[in-house]
């Protein structure tokens, strides 16, 4: 019922990203790129494409109900969004680790990674991203607007990395840490605790937000 | 909905009617998508992220004035193309998700004026924050260089920005008919990244410091001396003629885009 809702489009979009990533990985294996190439295209996959394409997808979800007033006075809308969301994030994570086995398995994998990269290359990344899109969707009742800005916001890591990475609040908060460059292993746990710790709280923010459904009414949806 | 159609009457010839009808639908597009405070915040917030931290660094005072002004271009049209892209995605089926195709469709404005102004319209709206933008960063210059600042500045905001922002304006209003609005977006951040930052460096084919990029880091190079980022890692030094064909190339695929949609969809018509 809840995926009649939210249509094809979303979950498509989010396992597109993802299974993109992992073609474009597997062509450079079938012809030959260089190691260094190939990990780095590996983590760019996992890192970036994969939370990216799931973001996007999960930011859209938002204000798609025509009749919102009579979804909320019939349940609880938290409860509602968070299970749209659900329905577009497990699948793409679930192919994502997919991905990231089937990398490991063709030796294209970011130095340094040990099989906890598995799950912590991409998954902190992922829950950064769609946490904060879903809240710039709410927050500003624009699933467009919040995609542009996430958009924005994942260029701009990799445009204005080295700024990023002079600064240890911002390094903290860096979706690529360790995909291009080895890094030592207490940045890089501090990275991915503090990654998933500001997804956490952002997710319990939307949360919150989400107590008072009525903001959505009249939204802009795409 | 009235103002268009009272705007569409009189026609005097085919082709002053069909302008007529595009300039309405142009006008109200750009009255209604200048008016949404998320074109503002996300264009907006994109420019400033950027200029947070500019790049290359450079001196207010004392680098050449084209270069500053080129290298100043080259910050601002590195993330907010994202921004417009994103925003412009929704109007395409806008009319289909209120219903209102049938209504449209039985008022004389036919598809090619609608789909023209929701370009001309919508794409104005969605880069005047752009625009604004530029204007203030003008004014300063101005107030540190002297008046010098201002044709130089609107010569890179025509040679640097506005071919790329039409080449995705016109993307973002006419893809979407075919992709829908979620995986245009994702196509767009994409080819964005793909298509204009990862340099030849990473081994993948690229246009990024080619011609063919929308970066404008072409007219910057060959007629303002600005940065060279991508065509300097393929050892090019952009000429006239190369950035002349590169905003070519950006304007001829925007009014490629623009035509095959307009066919595609009057061929779709019922009408």
């Amino acid at each position: 019922m809840e995926l009649r809702v939210i249509g094809i489009a979303p979950p498509v979009t989010a396992l597109a990203a993802t299974l993109g990533g992992a073609i474009l990985v597997i062509a450079m294996h079938a012809t030959g790129a260089g190691a260094e190439h190939l990990d780095i295209a590996a983590g760019a996959a996992l890192a970036g494409f994969a939370p990216l394409g799931t973001a996007v997808a999960a930011s859209s979800i938002v204000g798609r109900d025509s009749g919102a007033e009579l979804v909320m006075t019939s349940t609880v809308y938290r409860r509602v969004l968070f299970l749209r969301v659900g329905l577009v994030v497990v699948p793409a994570a679930l192919v994502t680790l997919v991905d990231a086995v089937v990398f490991r398995a063709l030796n294209a994998w970011p130095v340094g990674q040990g099989t906890d990269g598995y799950v912590l290359v991409w998954a902190p990344p992922m829950l950064w991203l769609v946490a904060l899109a879903m809240l710039l969707a709410i927050g500003l009742r624009s699933p467009g607007a919040a995609s542009g800005l996430i958009g924005g916001i994942w260029v701009a890591q990799e445009l204005m990395r080295q700024d990023i990475m002079k600064n240890t609040v911002l390094r903290a908060q860096y979706l690529f840490m360790g995909i291009d460059t080895k890094v030592p292993a207490h940045e890089w746990t501090v990275n991915r605790i503090a990654l998933s710790a500001v997804g956490v709280a952002v997710v319990v923010a939307v949360g919150l937000l989400l107590g008072r459904p009525e903001r959505f009414v009249g939204s802009d949806a795409a | 909905m009235t103002a268009v159609l009272e705007r569409t009457a009189p026609p005097a010839t085919a082709q002053g009617d069909w302008w007529a009808k595009t300039v309405a639908a142009a006008r109200y597009e750009y009255l209604m998508q200048v008016r949404r405070p998320a074109v503002w915040v996300v264009v907006l917030a994109l420019i400033g992220l950027r200029c947070t931290s500019p790049y290359p660094d450079f001196d207010d005072s004392t680098t050449a004035l084209p270069k500053l002004v080129a290298d100043w271009a080259g910050n601002f049209i590195m993330l907010c193309p994202i921004g417009v892209g994103a925003v412009l995605a929704d109007r395409v089926r806008r009319e289909a998700r209120l219903g209102l195709n049938d209504l449209l469709t039985s008022t004389p404005t036919g598809i090619g004026p609608r789909l023209w102004g929701k370009a001309i319209g919508a794409g104005a709206a969605t880069t005047t924050p752009v625009a604004v933008a530029w204007v203030v960063l003008l004014g300063y210059l101005t107030a540190r260089r002297g008046a010098g600042a201002i044709p130089v500045g609107l010569a890179a905001f025509a040679a640097i920005l506005l071919p790329g922002l039409v080449f995705v304006v016109a993307c973002s209003v006419t893809v979407p008919y075919l992709t829908g609005p979620v995986p245009y977006r994702i196509g767009l951040f994409g080819y964005w990244f793909w298509g204009n930052m990862l340099g030849p460096r990473f081994g993948i084919l690229t246009p990024a410091g080619t011609p063919f990029e929308a970066n404008g880091e072409y007219p910057a190079g060959a007629w303002f001396h600005g940065m060279l980022f991508d065509a300097r890692q393929r050892g090019i030094v952009p000429t006239g003629v190369e950035a002349v064909l590169s905003v070519a190339f950006l304007l001829l695929m925007a009014l490629a885009a623009l035509v095959i949609t307009q066919l595609v969809l009057t061929r779709r018509s019922p009408s």
